[in-house]
């Protein structure tokens, strides 16, 4: 009996007796030897980095780089944002999902003038492609938002949008068992704030759209026709490339709308010619651009110069949606942005051009 | 469980928790910066460097259209907004802020990028139109004025380009303006193309001084250098940190040994302890297990949990057919009330300790002996622990031992126990009833000194003893003493109890008082020995002492005599007088007898009136004459019967052995023919069986006869032998000495006749009439001018013992007036011993008269000196055999010397006496010997001779 019982104790203290040996032990090695190793990865960074900057240096003799498509994206993570992006539990009223205003099968847009939220709300603004987003050095017409993640939350948030909040949301996927299960054989985690937006950001990154132009680009002569080509020519001629230039054609500098020419006293004059309503002749607040940001005089009417890349696709065109087709918007941009009334073949050259740029497995 | 045993429980939990929280926390505090990666950071502030400058030149490069795509200027900037947003992170971990003022150059710059980019495009496009235009300007036929103005235009603008100043860029304005208005009223396709130009020279003039101020800011935007002073910083605080880790890595290193100390000091104290358990477990299980007494502890619901194998053993079966079970299944008491006591104990969980009754498996009652008590169990409750023993042999010896204490007490004979050291252990009741002793005077001591009478000699406890050892038993009669101090027999046996190893362990004594019957064997013993009447020996007593006393008699040589009377005539005194008044004379004759007996002496009554007495150890025939006279002397008195007197004498046989007979039978023959003979010779005699025997009696008795009338018939005679002193050799003094002149035996020395007064009690009228003629002789002397100052007289011992001696002696001084101090008194040292103080007394009173006090012989008896020392005592006369001796070859002079000196030392005289040779009296000179007194001197002699003595004149 006294026996039995003090073996027990005999044993419970060589258990704690080990377990402290290895706690010691493997504090100790943490501590003196773990980090070396760490060491040499960082040099390896360093590397890594140098090569990147190499990169960046890189000359091209087109303004338009072509299109590469993304790598390490990971292919699960893109489904699951995938089926996210479709999701109408993202909004208050489960009516409106991404996809609603960004439908994919409409070049990313909804192609109206301003989107309808829930409680079929009106927007302020034209909703612009979520095709090539991941390219935009800064997201939103007025680019308040740095990244595609900063992005992703404010449509939810948005009460004439989505009208919702995580909050809200997340009790609603987390009661989707196959979605826990989803979110738990990526994230091992269930859905929270941090991994929806994580999966939603790595489903838009997904979505780049290469064009028979940038096959042209990388070397494929046969990729365009000759009206394209010359409304290439055309397009960098007239000074277009001026700011819709790099691998996005556009989507990495703000300018001015209308910088030869006041936009605004033209749009009203214009709707009153055509006899529109004339609620919008007036300046709103999101004519303003980043002003509304930054606050700066300078940047009054400035915007995100959008880009080009399936332009055909995404009408009506401009931030207020007040281009209806391709060509009026080309139109517009010639005599606002560069001071010039194109003429009507080089006008269509260059939209033929534009249609070039769609992406390939869109169309 | 109590909260005690669940802290003591939980106590090494909580210890080893605290440790592994001390060693967490202090990990923790160690590796604080482990997530921080300060070479990561390092590249990441100069990647962000790097890349600013980048930035700048792509700025250049863009400015001067070497750059046609903004993506690499967008593409950086967000890389360093990224780089710094992880920089700040890693400045905040550090708990510094030093990057908000780089942030802040950052966030300028990147609007200045905004807006660089943005002026910059437009700007480049103007110049490339406005360049182009000029182109289609001149090559199209224009007018001198036109292309003055025109000329005017682009040059101002060239101008401002290049000079960069304020003034230049209104000059370009008015030059702007100018061609405008003038265009006004040139052809369409100039007028628009004017116009253009002059529009794309405006936003040349616009953002030219712009973008190039943006440039300038940049180049002097703080951003690189902020950015490189926070890292410095950076860099100092992680250093700080990095220290401060490291001590508290140090730190946990140390407590890390200082655990594994503690838990090695933990597990060797376990160690010991588990070490000692175990020596603990085996020495209860051996205790268990060879413990006489069964063990049985119960749980806290009185179940068993362990019993021993004797409990085993005494429960009649194994623990397994007992664990678990309850008290009652186990232990099946008796019905008895006693066991009570144990059962509710038991259930209140207290001590006890006493007896219970159970039943045995085969249905038999025992008694067992239970001590039990509370006990804790491992679970917290109280258990019970009880051992128990059968004790139904105790009980049966315990009956057997109140038996055998009822018998000790009650026994009637006196019993005690004694160990081999020989102390009583102890005693019954008989005994203190016998001996008077209770058992506390008598434990501890030994028989012998508790009751011993001293009757018994050592050789006698020796054989005993002996008997005892051999035998172990003894029985015997033993004489005592009881405690009020009388003397008792007893019968006594003595056995020896051996233990088993056949050891002698006490000894038992068993004893009664026999007094009673030692009185009645006393009386049967003397009715068979003696005559019933007198109370004297009867004729079988009688012969077996006279057996006896011829072989001592044959043994010594020593004669002993058989005296054979009857009293005359005593036939008609009892016929005329009647038996009973017969019997009162005879007892009265038998007392008159015993009286005359001397010690050692038997009498004996044959019957009738015939007596018999033994006198054993005779040196003489005349002493048994004289007894014989003394018992027809002793019949002279009548005896008193009832107040009458009676006359009536005796006759006597008297016979002597060896001379008569050699055997006891032969002697009473012999007698009883001297009786009959004395009978025939006429009664109230004695006759001897053989006349030679009586005959010299008969000369003997002459002599007597004739000594006691030696007084009145004047033939004594006294002669003086002078005593000279040694100094002048003139005589001093004379010595008295009788002579007896008889008439026809002639001069007879003293020696012959001196013994004979002495017995027949003449001694003292010889010694008086010696006394007195030799005072009246010193006195005669004195008258007549003789120069003797002393005369001494010998007394005997006898006249010594004499009440009236004193008295006698000063009659005598007064009759014949002599003066006491010439008279000294001779005493033989013998005389003196009988009654030592009387005789001092009688020394004393004589002194005080002034009469000196002489021990004669001095010497040759018995001497007490200190007795000598104590007696008045004047002179010593040295014995004439240490005189004579002096010179010869038995040189007694040192003794001589001796005495002397003793005397002198006790201021004595020494009267040396048998001096006979000169060298005797030199000597004794020499020695200091004043009185000298021998034949070199003179003998003794006649008075009227005296005067005729050398010495005298």
């Amino acid at each position: 009996m006294i026996g039995s019982r003090f073996s027990k104790i005999y044993i419970i203290w060589t258990i704690a007796f080990i377990s402290a040996i290895i706690v010691m032990s493997s504090a100790v090695y943490h501590i003196y030897f773990a980090q070396s190793p760490k060491k040499k990865v960082s040099e390896r960074d360093f590397k890594t980095v140098s090569v990147a900057m190499d990169t960046s240096r890189a000359r091209t003799s087109e303004p338009i780089e072509p299109l590469k498509k993304p790598a390490n994206l990971d292919a699960e993570k893109i489904a699951l944002g995938r089926a996210l992006f479709h999701d109408p539990r993202l909004s208050h009223d489960d009516s409106v999902s991404c996809a609603s205003c960004h439908d994919l099968m409409r070049g990313g847009v909804d192609r109206l003038r301003v989107s309808v939220g829930v409680d079929s709300k009106l927007g302020d603004i034209n909703a612009p492609t979520v095709y090539n987003s991941a390219l935009s050095f800064r997201q939103f017409w007025d680019g308040r938002a740095r990244d595609l993640e900063e992005q992703a939350i404010a449509p939810i948030v948005n009460p004439v949008e989505m009208a919702s909040s995580m909050d809200e949301i997340l009790p609603k996927l987390n009661s989707d068992a196959n979605l826990v299960t989803a979110f738990r054989a990526i994230y091992r985690q269930p859905p929270n704030a941090k991994n929806v937006i994580d999966a939603l950001v790595e489903f838009e990154k997904s979505l780049i759209t290469p064009s028979r132009f940038d096959r042209w680009l990388l070397g494929d002569d046969e990729a365009i026709t000759e009206t394209e080509l010359k409304g290439y020519r055309l397009f960098i001629q007239y000074g277009c490339v001026a700011c819709h230039q790099g691998e996005g054609v556009g989507g990495n500098l703000f300018q001015r709308f209308g910088i030869m020419h006041d936009y605004y006293t033209d749009r009203c004059a214009t709707e009153a010619r055509s006899g529109e309503k004339q609620t919008n002749c007036g300046l709103v607040k999101s004519d303003f651009g980043r002003f509304n940001v930054t606050g700066r005089e300078e940047d009054r009417f400035v915007f995100k110069v959008p880009t080009l890349r399936n332009v055909e696709l995404t009408p009506p065109y401009f931030h207020d949606g007040s281009a209806q087709t391709l060509e009026e918007a080309v139109a517009k941009m010639g005599l606002f942005q560069l001071g010039i009334e194109l003429p009507i073949e080089d006008m269509e050259d260059i939209a033929t051009f534009l249609r070039a740029l769609s992406g390939e497995e869109l169309q | 469980m109590k909260f005690k045993t669940i802290l003591r429980l939980l106590f090494p939990w909580f210890l080893m928790g605290f440790l592994g929280t001390v060693l967490f926390v202090l990990y923790a505090l160690g590796s604080s910066m482990s997530d921080i990666d300060r070479e990561q950071t390092e590249l990441d502030v100069r990647e962000a460097l790097a890349i600013n400058t980048q930035i700048d030149l792509d700025i250049l490069r863009l400015r001067y259209r070497e750059l046609l795509i903004y993506d690499p200027l967008s593409i950086a900037a967000n890389r360093v907004e990224s780089l710094l947003l992880r920089i700040d992170d890693d400045f905040a971990r550090l708990g510094i802020s030093d990057l908000k003022e780089v942030l802040a150059a950052w966030h300028a710059k990147m609007l200045k990028i905004d807006d660089f980019k943005r002026q910059n495009s437009v700007l480049v496009n103007s110049i490339y139109h406005f360049i182009n235009l000029s182109d289609r300007f001149n090559a199209a036929k224009l007018t001198n004025d036109q292309r003055t103005v025109l000329n005017a235009a682009s040059r101002a603008v060239l101008i401002f380009v290049s000079e960069q100043r304020m003034s230049p860029r209104d000059q370009a304005n008015i030059a702007i303006n100018n061609l405008v208005k003038q265009a006004q009223s040139w052809k369409e396709a100039d007028k628009s193309l004017a116009i253009l130009f002059a529009e794309h020279g405006r936003r040349i003039l616009e953002n030219h001084l712009p973008v190039q101020e943006i440039m300038q800011e940049m180049s002097r935007n703080p951003f690189a250098a902020s950015l490189s002073a926070a890292y410095e910083k950076f860099i100092d605080a992680y250093a700080e940190v990095e220290a401060r880790n490291e001590s508290y890595r140090k730190l946990m290193t140390l407590f890390s040994l200082f655990m594994i100390l503690v838990v090695m000091a933990i597990v060797l104290w376990l160690q010991q302890i588990a070490q000692e358990l175990s020596y603990r477990n085996y020495f209860i299980t051996s205790i268990n297990s060879h413990l006489g007494e069964g063990i049985l502890s119960f749980d806290g619901k009185s179940a068993l949990t362990f019993a021993n194998p004797q409990a085993e053993r005494l429960l009649g079966r194994s623990t397994d057919q007992l664990l678990g079970k309850t008290k009652a299944e186990i232990m099946r008491f008796t019905s008895d009330t006693e066991n009570n006591g144990f059962k509710d104990a038991f259930s209140e969980r207290k001590r006890y300790e006493g007896e219970v009754w159970l039943v045995r498996e085969n249905g038999t009652k025992y008694p067992a002996l239970i001590l039990s008590g509370p006990m804790p169990t491992i679970d917290g409750d109280v258990g019970y622990v009880a051992s128990f023993r059968d004790i139904m042999e105790q009980h049966e010896a315990q009956a057997r031992l109140r038996l055998a204490s009822r018998v000790f007490d009650n026994l009637a004979e006196g019993l005690a126990v004694v160990g081999t050291d020989g102390r009583i252990q102890t005693i019954n009741a008989a005994f203190t009833k016998i001996t008077g002793y209770v058992i506390e005077d008598a434990i501890g001591l030994t028989p012998g000194k508790l009751l011993g009478s001293g009757q018994h000699d050592s050789e006698f406890y020796r054989l005993m003893w002996q008997t005892l050892a051999l035998k172990g038993k003894w029985s015997g009669e033993v004489i005592n003493r009881r405690k009020n101090g009388e003397l008792y027999p007893e019968w006594l046996s003595i056995t020896a109890v051996r233990d088993r190893s056949n050891k002698i362990e006490q000894f038992i004594g068993l004893f009664s008082d026999i007094s009673d019957r030692k009185q009645a064997e006393a009386h049967i013993h003397h009715l068979a020995y003696h005559d019933p009447l007198t109370g004297l020996a009867n004729r079988m007593l009688f012969n077996d002492r006279l057996e006896n006393a011829i072989h001592q008699a044959h043994r010594s040589g020593k004669p002993l005599a058989v005296i054979y009377l009857d009293l005359d005539r005593f036939k008609s005194v009892n016929d005329s007088l009647g038996h009973p008044i017969g019997d009162v004379l005879l007892k009265q004759a038998g007392k008159r007898l015993e009286a005359l007996m001397r010690e050692g002496d038997t009498l004996g009554r044959f019957g009738g009136d015939e007596f018999a007495l033994l006198l054993s150890g005779i040196d003489d025939v005349s002493e048994t004459v004289a007894m014989g006279r003394r018992i027809l002397h002793s019949f002279d008195e009548p005896f008193d019967i009832d107040g009458r007197e009676l006359f009536c004498s005796t006759s006597m046989g008297i016979a002597i052995y060896p001379g008569d007979a050699d055997n006891a039978d032969d002697l009473l023959k012999n007698v009883d023919v001297a009786l009959y003979n004395a009978k025939n010779s006429g009664r109230a005699n004695f006759q001897f069986f053989k006349e030679s025997a009586g005959e010299n009696f008969l000369a003997q008795l002459e002599l007597e006869t004739a000594l006691r009338h030696s007084v009145a018939r004047n033939e004594l005679r006294l002669y003086y032998q002078p005593q000279v002193r040694s100094e002048n050799e003139h005589i001093f003094g004379v010595e008295a000495l009788v002579r007896w002149q008889h008439p026809t035996l002639g001069l007879i020395p003293p020696d012959r006749f001196i013994s004979l007064a002495e017995n027949i009690g003449y001694i003292e009228t010889l010694g008086n009439w010696c006394l007195a003629t030799a005072c009246e002789q010193l006195v005669a002397w004195r008258g007549a001018g003789v120069p003797i100052d002393r005369v001494a007289v010998n007394v005997s011992a006898r006249q010594l013992k004499n009440p009236k001696f004193l008295d006698t002696v000063m009659e005598i001084v007064k009759a014949t007036k002599i003066d006491p101090r010439f008279l000294e008194l001779e005493l033989t040292e013998s005389s003196m011993t009988d009654n030592p103080e009387k005789v001092m007394e009688v020394f004393s009173r004589l002194r005080q008269t002034g009469i000196r006090i002489a021990i004669d012989d001095f010497g040759t008896g018995y001497s007490s000196l200190s007795y000598l020392a104590r007696y008045p005592v004047d002179v010593l006369k040295i014995d004439k055999s240490f005189v004579q001796s002096v010179g010869t070859a038995s040189d007694t002079s040192k003794v001589v010397k001796s005495i002397a000196l003793l005397a002198h030392s006790l201021s004595m005289e020494i009267v040396a006496e048998g001096v006979e040779t000169v060298a005797q009296r030199d000597y004794l000179k020499s020695v200091g010997c004043e009185l000298l007194q021998g034949y070199f001197y003179s003998r003794p002699v006649p008075a009227d001779t005296i005067v005729t003595l050398p010495c005298v004149r």
